[in-house]
């Protein structure tokens, strides 16, 4: 059994690629807080409930195509940096056009950190959780 | 997993402002470089640009410090007769640097700097902590 098949760690994972791009968007944004005309932008949320439900649901397995010959190449279902992204000014804009808040992406980017902390002791926990299930306790 | 990308983007940042910083420290080194004679100009501010450009290879906006161009504002005049530089009024004309504006610039250049540098260190720890993994 491969672990990115099991729908927790697929989920972990799915939500921690996203943290990781909207980390490079946010890094773009305070970086051009200077540059003329620069509009901030964010990853669009993901609908959770929705990746939820497609992780949860019976066919969540069976979501990659059927093959006639094992030597087929899977199609893969998410290209690196699938995630969409859109222009969100923040509140204030300066007379150069550059609406990026400083203070607005210092908290997005402490809050990226803080959920992908989250994110990665799941991970963990869910792991350790396995290694109870076999048999081996303590790490 | 590739955090390399927004820590190279913060590292352009940082880059362009010091690179600005460089432009500050010169107008304010030269803030009171006269001409010799009285003919000439004396040093003229130079105001920093930042351009942001597309980095295909990272797939990400990083940010270049453009050329400086010249502040065409008004230079001071000084009355100053002996000075060599000085016309035939008595008046030296001096840089138009101002100090004041110099320091605001500073500052912002600093404050920006230090924003990039948090970016930076946040995807450094979140990068350390998905190499944690690997020690559960």
């Amino acid at each position: 059994m491969d672990l990115p098949a099991i729908p927790l760690l697929s989920m972990l994972k799915e939500r921690m690629s996203w943290l990781n791009q909207r980390q490079n968007v946010l890094s773009q944004n305070v970086a051009n807080i200077d540059t003329p005309g620069y509009t901030a932008r964010d990853l669009k949320p993901v609908d959770f409930e929705k990746a939820l439900k497609a992780a949860t649901s019976p066919g969540a397995f069976s979501n990659t195509m059927t093959v006639t010959n094992p030597r087929h190449i899977a199609l893969s279902q998410h290209a690196a940096g699938a995630f969409d992204d859109e222009n969100t000014p923040d509140i204030e804009s300066n007379p150069s056009g550059n609406s990026v808040s400083l203070e607005q992406e210092m908290i997005k980017v402490a809050d990226t950190q803080a959920q992908f902390q989250a994110a990665t002791n799941l991970y963990a926990k869910a792991i350790d959780m396995m290694k109870t299930a076999i048999g081996k306790t303590g790490m | 997993m590739d955090f390399s990308t927004s820590m190279t983007v913060a590292a352009s940042g940082m880059r362009a402002q010091s690179d600005r910083m460089k432009i500050i420290a010169e107008n304010i080194a030269n803030a009171n470089s006269t001409s010799a004679t009285a003919t000439g100009e004396p040093y003229r501010r130079q105001i920093a640009t930042v351009k942001s450009e597309f980095d295909r290879e990272l797939n990400a906006t990083v940010v270049q410090s453009g050329k400086a161009v010249d502040d065409m504002s008004d230079f001071r005049l000084q009355y100053d007769p002996g000075n060599p530089a000085a016309d035939k009024q008595g008046y030296v004309k001096m840089p138009n640097v101002n100090s004041l504006v110099e320091i605001m610039d500073m500052r912002e250049a600093q404050r920006s700097y230090e924003a990039d540098l948090t970016v930076m260190d946040a995807s450094k720890s979140m990068l350390a902590r998905t190499v944690d993994l690997l020690k559960k």
